[in-house]
């Protein structure tokens, strides 16, 4: 079995596990938040369901590739498609939390640089968690370029 | 070539005609990474030899029989002008399609130049073509272009006076032998045409190699539906949450203190003469402490057009500039084909749908590209009466934010129901069309900032006269009694049909001039929530604003008839009001919280 299939494997069982949880929280369902345990975690907020949803897919496209072979394009382009969609909420996810610090409230016209790092910080959404991982899937966009 | 004879650049759609046009002429009109975006021509200047010439980006066409009207503005161009010189833009990684275009071109007898763009793709794709062969045998010059790059256009430029026409028999006779059979010669037959193609293109085209890449790869994987699917829901979602953070971050984050804090309550004292009409016009009501309630065309009408409705717009226009040109527009439209095949359109009604969200009246303006009066006139209605415009939803994004995502399915579900219904009552063919895909690419920075200033600077020179004249008629219909009557009028239809009150009347009347005013209105009404739904839903539906409507009775005139089309739109749009209204109505009254 190649490294990448191991790597995305167990990524793909990871963002799945997330996926998972956040789609039963956004049903509505009392399952605990995972920040209480792990402190970096957090699976709340808005379009909870929808996100669960992406990550489930993200997963699948992970598992798919792997059981497929990663040697094959056609599979890496399905594991690059799954970070891409991880990259998308996670993306959109840190420029929200961005864009509601920066003017930081009444009676000033923009936050301290402080605060500003300070959401930035942990805790984070599960796609912001996977999306660093999901980088090394560059890797096949560069090995293409170098062709 | 007579001097001053224009020069027309022609070709398939998408091939990049407004590209080279603005690399020839310096000048900026939209490209898009979709067939479709140049329905009107766009005329420039080209300086040649230090004489200003014509030029002119025609519309995109698949061969000289006009099959739309994109198509036949293309046609019309070529037969009126005189002696033009005409620039045949081809794809160089679909050479076949380009070059039967160009035949077709020259059996007419026009004097023609050969750009080979996309230059860069073909040499990727591993497709190398010898322009200098191709040039002998079709006796016409042939340039190799990256119109994005700007590569070749000056090569272009210098080689557009030798232009020349040439002969389908001259050009058969120059080929290797096997074609050289007499009845070729009638160029007009469309399959004589295609063998006289395909014996160039074996002579000078040699294919390598190459294994697909990987944005190959994943443009097949966006475009089938087991992974296609839940990628769009990715996109999608990114859409509305970038959408949603970037005008938040500017309307709640700066413009509503900005507005709320300072210029509403200095204009409400500093203006003179509180009580008297002017005030009322202009400030609206000297007690309120919302830029959305005081309602006067300096606080509420400067307000919803550059705190609230710019941002949006802003938003939207950027995150639609970077889907169009990374060529995902297309891919969505592959992807809904058959969900839109269920109401009679094809799945590139998603172009003018997408445009609409932006803003209605390019999106009415790009139903020209559809095939038959019933296609147009179904995607044209269906878009004004269902598809909210960016203004109007970035006013709903600021005032109901934990609605709006529920207001805008409501919406969508019904074009789709209403898609489905007049598409058995309306009499028309809607043919199948195959979709042309195009490559997935990484959007150009350069590209998405032209497209987004163009835009807003249309945005701010039509809409914002709009938004504030349409305060100023509310109010003067207010100081008439006009407003009074008219609530007594429709009070037993807005409270015995919808349930909301008649309060409501005012953001009707501004829903006229501007969806987004009139959510904006119905902010100062106090209401349920349930009742603040229905309410934006209606004003949704119940009338395009003024521009939209001019765009339909403009685009109506040649899609069956003014009064057809916008007969036909009114009647919709009464029906969809009531029966989609009421039955919004119903389903709160069956939820329990009607
Ligand atoms: N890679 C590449 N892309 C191009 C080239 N020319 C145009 N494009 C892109 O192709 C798309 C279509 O171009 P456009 O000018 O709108 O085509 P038109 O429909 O023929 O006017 C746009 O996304 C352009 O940026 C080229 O030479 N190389
Ligand atoms: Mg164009």
């Amino acid at each position: 079995m190649r490294v990448d299939e191991v790597y995305f494997g167990v990524l793909g069982v990871a963002v799945g596990l997330m996926g998972l949880l956040a789609v039963v929280r956004g049903l509505g369902l009392a399952l605990p938040n995972p920040i209480s345990t792990l402190g970096v975690l957090t699976i709340s907020g808005t379009f909870l369901l929808w996100r669960g949803v992406i990550l489930l897919s993200a997963s699948a496209f992970y598992l798919q590739g792997v059981v497929e072979g990663l040697d094959r394009r056609n599979a890496q382009g399905t594991v690059f498609l799954g970070s891409l969609m991880l990259w998308i909420v996670a993306g959109t996810d840190l420029l929200a939390r961005l864009l509601e610090t920066i003017p930081g409230g009444s009676e000033q016209w923009l936050a301290s640089s402080g605060e500003i790092l300070a959401v930035l910080g942990p805790p984070f959404s599960p796609s912001v968690v996977a999306a660093p991982f999901a980088l090394s899937a560059l890797a096949y966009w560069s090995q293409e370029n170098e062709q | 070539m007579s001097q001053s004879a224009s020069v027309l650049l022609m070709g398939h759609p998408n091939v990049g005609k407004s590209a080279l046009f603005n690399r020839l002429a310096g000048a900026s009109i939209a490209e898009s990474n979709y067939p479709g975006t140049t329905v009107e021509y766009t005329k420039s200047q080209l300086r040649l030899n230090n004489e200003p010439v014509p030029i002119i980006d025609v519309p995109g066409t698949f061969s000289l029989e006009p099959k739309d009207r994109a198509e036949s503005v293309a046609i019309g161009f070529l037969e009126s002008e005189v002696n033009p010189t005409v620039v045949c833009v081809i794809d160089a990684t679909r050479i076949e399609r380009g070059l039967n275009l160009v035949l077709e071109i020259l059996d007419r007898g026009y004097e023609v130049v050969i750009a080979l763009n996309m230059w860069d793709e073909a040499r990727r794709k591993g497709v190398d073509i010898d322009a200098d062969m191709l040039a002998d045998r079709l006796g016409v010059p042939v340039v190799q272009t990256v119109a994005t790059e700007g590569d070749g256009v000056d090569d272009l430029r210098s080689i557009l006076d030798r232009a020349n026409s040439s002969s389908l028999a001259s050009i058969t006779d120059r080929l290797p032998s096997k074609v050289h059979d007499d009845s070729i010669i009638t160029g007009d037959e469309p399959a004589a045409r295609w063998d006289i193609v395909d014996t160039i293109v074996e002579s000078v085209v040699t294919y390598q190699e190459t294994d697909p890449s990987l944005s190959d790869q994943l443009g097949q994987l966006t475009i089938a539906p087991k992974t296609g699917l839940p990628f769009a829901i990715a996109v999608l979602y990114g859409v509305w949450a970038f959408f949603s953070s970037v005008a938040g971050f500017f309307t709640d984050g700066y413009f509503v203190p900005l507005f709320d804090d300072h210029w509403l309550p200095w204009i409400q004292s500093a203006f003179p003469a509180e009580g008297s009409w002017l005030y009322f016009l202009l400030v609206g009501d000297p007690t309120a402490v919302n830029s959305f309630e005081a309602f006067g065309v300096l606080t509420s009408g400067l307000f919803v057009a550059v705190g609230v409705v710019l941002p949006a717009i802003l938003a939207l226009y950027l995150v639609l500039a970077l889907l169009e040109d990374s060529g995902y527009i297309a891919r969505l439209a592959v992807l809904l084909d058959a969900a839109f095949h269920r109401i009679g359109l094809h799945g590139y009604a998603i172009v003018p749908m997408v445009l609409s969200f932006g803003c209605n009246v390019p999106g009415v303006a790009a139903t020209r590209t559809l095939e038959t009066n019933k296609q147009r006139f179904l995607t044209m209605t269906l878009l004004s009466v269902f598809i909210p415009c960016g203004a109007q939803l970035g006013v709903m994004l600021s005032l109901i934010p934990q609605y709006a995502g529920y207001i805008l399915l409501y919406l969508l579900v019904g074009f789709f129901v209403f898609g489905a219904v007049l598409n058995r009552i309306v009499p028309g063919s809607a043919p199948e069309v195959a979709v042309d895909i195009p490559p997935l690419r990484r959007p150009r920075l350069a590209n998405v900032i032209m497209k987004l200033s163009v835009r807003i600077r249309g945005f701010m020179m039509s809409a914002v006269p709009f938004v504030l004249a349409g305060v100023g008629i509310v109010n003067l219909l207010y100081l008439g009694g006009a407003v009074d009557w008219l609530a007594t009028v429709f009070q037993p239809v807005l409270s015995g049909w919808f349930g909301v009150p008649e309060e409501t009347v005012p953001a009707l009347i501004a829903g006229f001039m501007r969806k987004d005013l009139a959510i904006a209105q119905l902010s100062a009404v106090s209401m349920s929530p349930f009742q603040t739904v229905m309410s934006v839903v209606m004003v949704s539906i119940y009338f395009p604003c003024v521009a939209t409507f001019a765009m339909l009775i403009k685009e109506g005139r040649t899609s069956g008839g003014i009064i057809r089309a916008v007969g036909g739109a009114l009647a919709t749009l009464v029906a969809a009001l009531f029966i989609w209204g009421g039955l919004l109505r119903v389903i709160g009254i069956i939820l329990g919280v009607a």
